[in-house]
């Protein structure tokens, strides 16, 4: 099939994906048993009063009326109301995946500029010391806890050295750009504040290491694989014979071929960047989606654990997908698959 | 990708940063100079250095770490948790507050004076004059009406505090244009009312403001949960959620010369221990929420001081009495006298907590100081053995998943493993947990409860009177004596009585009941030494930010 | 046992051993996986104390002779603990990977075998659990079936699986279409028979290399959820929740986190060499 069928094809899957995962969700969030006005309205709040707001959100209805009354808001963009902060969803949801899709990207840059030199250091020198101690740095990243990390950095870089400024996106004595796109560096810089994007740049530092060490690693390892596979082939070697120096074979065409599935690798690296999110976002005090949605899951908040579950989704969905597309466009044989 | 172009991105970066090193580094320091004159009030241990302060923050703001992620919203008819109702307070005024540290005589606030019938049912508010909102509106009766009928018609849950005597709006009327009446469906006793006045429910918006943002008959509630329309000391500048508060100070405000900070910052921050690097690095200059061991670390320390307070708040084990064995008293009784209490106050708290084993807490009318019950795991296991359990049993304890919960609970498992008793530990979220207590489905739970407002009544009713459906009938603690006692003692109108009922009601708890009373919280905070006027709140509500000043 | 002794006798025994040895990393990732091993084995004797016994006087001691990796906030030895954790985060990453190795990869040898309608739907319901992010996943099955050990490990492994029916279904169907199995076929084999005995042991080195990595991974799983408060129930000893446990202290006594903090990296980074080693071997294996 074409290209463009298989795109419509997948898309088509991922909406069905999708409602599949909110199906589940509802399921699990519904079936808990767990009350969560109760637990917003607090332990002195009287029974009846509980009632009176559970019967004036809908909850005491029948689960699958629940559901579609949901489903049919959903059609139409809405994704209903927090229990907590009785904003909308969506509203919430704007409000909070900003700072994450501004760590996320920062982290993946990172991991692309640790992942991909030392994934190159490690085919090139196979075996020997370098390759050894690359190894061992990126599995040092896939093995360590997250907000362990976090912490000792903070402590060694922030409080004893003071290199880095600590918890927070933006130190608060420094005036906030307008809020365009939410990202705090891109608002700064349409809004011409330099002071505030520098220190939003120094705020996003550690955060956006301790998550990107963690994906650097896979990007480090599918590099050094991919290239291995690419060195020992023929045209490599017609190119060596050639007399081409060392490095312009390595870089004009062995890196250029290793370095599709590395991509197809940094689109998923990407998506699960979302998931280490969760607890990067606790320790460095980043106001969000990762925070929001942790809240909402252990308050069983429903439409803002539905609403984030889904936008999580979502994203890593797409990213899967045009993984996959860029795949297929540069393969054609995964098409028939 | 080119390596190359790698490798310039790369450049970019390196020199970037460098750039950004030297323009704009982490922090920025001020140095203010000053002489201390002023006559200042600390309930503290103070080590204050000598008059030249460094601070890394701007002397005019205020920037206090804390965990803020309880609060829900900002609209006086329904703040109720402890940032909601911290912030609140600073922002409105109400008819009568306590100013710190006398909780016992409230204090003329948005009332000059107040009467009130022989049968304690008429009350009449006369209105300061003078007094304008943050918006310049000047504050009159009808604000006041307004503000208080609002919280009866919205019944949210802070309405709960004024529910058992304001049933209807109507009960609340204008007289003059600086005069109101309440007339409340019950005798209560005058100390009784005028304290739950003072809580966050009660307080005073501008109607004109409020009316003009309501959106479906809400009553501007969506748009007061996270704007301001008072007359308090500060305006709400923004609230981003899960990032922080922004105060300023209200430029009609009627104290002269106050609040002396112009900005509040409450920064969200989560995890203790980066309350701690930022109040040692000086990037804050009050933590609120930070563990016992980090307070210890903190004493002594140049720079910071630990203000302390007694709060009104309990935290208990509650016992499921129709859980077998826990019906027998002797069964309770043994678990109460196999508790090591004073490991768990010295040991794992460390000064944030008062051994206390009464269920109302020290600093309230009727509090009941005896303590005793001990760890005698001789005597635990006679009693036991005397209940037909010489065995001990198996039972559950359930906990939130926080600390010092998790350790306490440890510690309690470990000490009950000595008589016999094993303990299953059981986390649950308070979604979970509450749904459950609710149902009467737990055994043995590890709670907390702070009172509203500082009266005995709203303890001794929840722990008492199980017709209420709180704690006494969580615990499926049916006991009519308890539940009559604590309703005379609320319409009580001689204090000396009252006192009196409250302490044979304690006593007989801490006898019969289904509690193990383990401690009473002290609030810990840590507090930079050029914050002055930072005084210790046995509520969360009662601080009053427009009286600290910064060096 | 006649056919374990041949093979340890034969040629091809002993080239792998060769490649082994010309592979430090892979001897340091055997040599890790192996102490890990011992030390969860001989966890009672190599432990100086119960790892449960609370003593409030000893709180948060520093390292020191008799306690060499200090002691907790409630005076618990933790280097017993973090011996006696070995226990649990072994028993955790070897149950869960076993469950859902062995389930994924039913999966996706059946998926992929058969084919058409069946590895449609198969697949589609991968593909659900794939876009669902693992921990947000976890934690709802976490929050659903309530804290503690079974339940943490039953939320892990409710999210693995699909990986394991990945790379099963993809040697399945490259597998189905070889000469062999259709011989296999035609003299009357059964479908199963044909997939249990024939693809099934060319699809295990490639899920075992996977599960090997998978290891180290859950025992981080688990720590995040402890993190969250949904993991493994005090008193029970598990190095993740330790880590989370301890952060609190950091500032002052590093030792509560760090250990058990540095067993984690440990243990998974031995499962990550041991992973990667074998990887390697059968590539070159693969090769001749």
């Amino acid at each position: 099939m074409d290209l463009r069928t298989y795109i419509i094809r997948r898309l088509g899957l991922m909406v069905f994906v999708l409602f599949g995962i909110l199906v589940i969700t509802f399921i699990v969030s519904h079936v808990i048993p767990a009350d969560p006005i109760g637990a917003i309205l607090g332990p002195q709040a009287s029974p009846e009063l509980v009632e009176k707001i559970r019967r004036e959100w809908g909850f005491d209805k029948p689960l699958h009326e629940q559901f579609f009354d949901y489903i049919y808001k959903v059609i139409r963009g809405d994704l209903g109301r927090s229990i907590k902060t009785n904003n909308p969803v969506m509203e919430d949801l704007l409000y909070f995946f900003p700072a994450t899709i501004e760590l996320a990207t920062a982290a993946i840059i990172v991991a692309i500029v640790i992942g991909i030199p030392l994934g190159i250091i490690s085919a090139v020198k196979k075996d020997k010391w370098p390759d050894h101690i690359s190894r061992i740095f990126a599995l040092m990243g896939v093995s360590m806890p997250v907000f362990w990390l976090g912490l000792l950095l903070l402590f060694v870089l922030y409080y004893k050295l003071g290199i880095f400024p600590g918890p927070g996106r933006l130190d608060p004595g420094i005036p906030e750009p307008p809020r365009i796109t939410g990202l705090l560096t891109l608002d700064s810089l349409l809004t011409g504040n330099f002071e505030a994007f520098i220190n939003t740049l120094w705020h996003l530092a550690l955060p956006s290491f301790v998550l990107g060490y963690y994906a650097s690693a896979s990007i480090a390892r599918i590099t050094r694989t991919a290239l291995l596979e690419v060195l020992t082939q023929d045209f490599i070697k017609a190119a060596r014979s050639k007399g081409l120096a060392e490095r312009v074979v390595l870089f004009r065409h062995a890196l250029r071929n290793a370095l599709i599935p590395t991509t197809t690798v940094i689109g998923m690296a990407y998506g699960s960047l979302l998931e280490g999110a969760i607890l990067t976002e606790t320790i460095f005090a980043w106001p969000g989606l990762g925070r929001y949605s942790t809240g909402a899951f252990l308050s069983v908040d429903f439409m803002a654990v539905m609403g984030s579950t889904l936008l999580i989704a979502l994203v890593y969905s797409l990213a899967n997908l045009i993984v996959d597309i860029l795949y297929a466009f540069l393969d054609p044989r995964i098409r028939y698959a | 990708m080119k390596a190359r172009d790698l490798a310039l991105v790369l450049l970019l970066f390196v020199v970037g940063a460098v750039i950004g090193y030297f323009a704009a580094g982490p922090g920025k320091v001020t140095t203010v100079t000053t002489t201390v004159t002023t006559t200042v009030v600390q309930t503290a241990t103070p080590t204050i250095t000598t008059p030249t302060v460094t601070m890394r923050t701007p002397a005019d703001t205020l920037i206090i770490a804390m965990d803020t992620s309880d609060a829900v919203s900002l609209d006086p008819a329904r703040a109720y948790e402890f940032t909601s109702c911290f912030v609140t307070n600073q922002l409105y005024d109400k008819l009568v507050d306590f100013e710190l540290p006398n909780l016992i005589d409230v204090k003329p606030e948005v009332a000059e004076r107040w009467e009130v019938s022989p049968d304690g049912m008429t009350w009449t508010f006369y209105i300061r004059k003078g007094i304008k909102f943050a918006s310049g509106n000047p504050l009159t009766a009808d604000d006041v009406v307004y503000s208080l009928q609002r919280v009866v018609k919205l019944k949210q849950t802070a309405y709960s505090v004024l529910e058992p005597f304001l049933k209807t709006p109507d009960q609340i009327e204008k007289i003059d244009d600086y005069t109101i009446r309440i007339k409340l469906n019950k005798t209560v006793a005058p100390s009784f009312f005028l304290s739950v006045l003072t809580f966050t429910t009660s307080s005073i918006v501008d109607k004109k403001v409020v009316e003009a943002h309501e959106k479906d008959g809400d009553m501007g509630s969506a748009w007061l949960d996270d704007h301001s329309a008072g007359s308090g000391p500060f305006v709400l500048e923004k609230w981003d959620r899960e990032s922080q508060f922004v105060l300023r100070a209200n430029p009609y405000y009627w104290k002269p010369g106050q609040p002396y900070v112009k900005t509040i910052i409450i920064k969200h921050v989560a995890e203790p221990t980066d309350q701690l690097l930022l109040i040692q690095k000086g990037d804050a200059d009050v933590a609120t929420d930070l563990t016992p061991d980090q307070i210890k670390q903190l004493e002594g320390q140049p720079g910071i001081y630990i203000v302390r307070a007694e709060r009104l708040h309990n935290v208990y084990i509650g016992m499921n009495v129709a859980v077998k064995p826990l019906d027998k008293e002797e069964v309770r009784d043994a678990i109460r006298y196999c508790i090591d209490y004073d490991g768990i106050v010295n040991g794992i708290l460390k000064g944030a907590a008062i051994k206390w084993q009464t269920v109302i807490p020290k600093g309230l009318l009727g509090a009941n100081p005896k303590t005793p019950y001990y760890k005698d795991v001789n005597k635990a296991k006679e009693l036991l053995a005397k209940a037909g359990y010489p065995n001990g049993f198996t039972i559950e304890l359930t906990t939130p998943p926080t600390y010092p919960q998790i350790d306490i609970a440890t510690k309690i498992q470990a000490d009950l493993a000595e008589c016999g008793i094993t303990v299953n530990i059981v986390q649950m979220t308070a979604s979970m947990m509450y749904e459950k207590y609710r149902k009467q489905g737990l055994q043995m739970v590890l709670a907390g409860w702070g009172s509203d407002y500082p009266d005995p009544d709203s303890n001794a009713m929840a722990f008492a009177n199980y017709r209420i459906r709180q704690l006494a009938w969580r615990n499926s603690w049916y006991d009519d004596y308890a539940a009559d006692l604590a309703e005379k003692a609320s319409i009580e109108m001689d204090t000396k009585k009252r006192e009196q009922m409250y302490l044979n009601l304690t006593d007989y708890i801490l006898d019969h009941g289904p509690y193990v009373m383990l401690y009473q919280t002290v609030a810990q905070q840590a507090v930079r030494d050029y914050v002055k006027n930072w005084l210790p709140d046995p509520t969360f509500y009662y601080l009053d930010l427009s009286k600290v000043r910064k060096g | 046992m006649l056919k374990i002794e041949e093979y340890l006798k034969s040629e091809d025994f002993k080239f792998t051993l060769i490649l082994i040895k010309k592979s430090p990393l892979t001897i340091l990732g055997i040599s890790i996986t192996s102490l890990l091993i011992m030390v969860a084995v001989l966890a009672p004797i190599i432990a100086i104390e119960d790892p449960t016994k609370t003593d409030l006087s000893k709180r948060l001691l520093p390292p020191s002779m008799e306690h060499p990796f200090g002691t907790d906030q409630l005076g618990r030895d933790i280097f017993s603990r973090v011996v006696w954790g070995s226990r649990i985060s072994l028993f955790i990453a070897v149950v869960v990977v076993a469950i859902s190795l062995t389930i994924g990869m039913l999966i996706g040898l059946i998926s992929g075998y058969f084919g058409g309608k069946i590895d449609e739907i198969l697949m589609r319901i991968t593909d659900m659990f794939m876009a669902f992010p693992r921990l947000i996943l976890a934690l709802a099955v976490a929050a659903a079936l309530g804290p503690g050990l079974f339940n943490t490990m039953m939320a892990i492994a409710f999210v693995d699986w699909v990986f394991y029916a990945r790379l099963a279904r993809a040697i399945a169907l490259q597998i189905r279409e070889e000469t062999y199995i259709e011989a296999a076929r035609a003299i009357g084999a059964g479908d199963m028979r044909i997939i249990l005995g024939h693809v099934l042991p060319i699809a295990i080195p490639t899920l075992i290399v996977r599960a090997t990595l998978d290891m180290g991974g859950t025992i981080l799983t688990a720590a995040a959820l402890g993190f969250l408060g949904l993991g493994v129930q005090p008193p029970t000893p598990e190095w993740g929740v330790m880590v989370s446990e301890g952060r609190r202290f950091i500032t002052e006594q590093w030792w509560v986190s760090t250990f058990p903090g540095f067993a984690i990296l440990l243990a998974t980074m031995g499962f990550n060499l041991l992973g990667d080693g074998i990887n390697d071997i059968l590539n070159v294996r693969a090769r001749r």
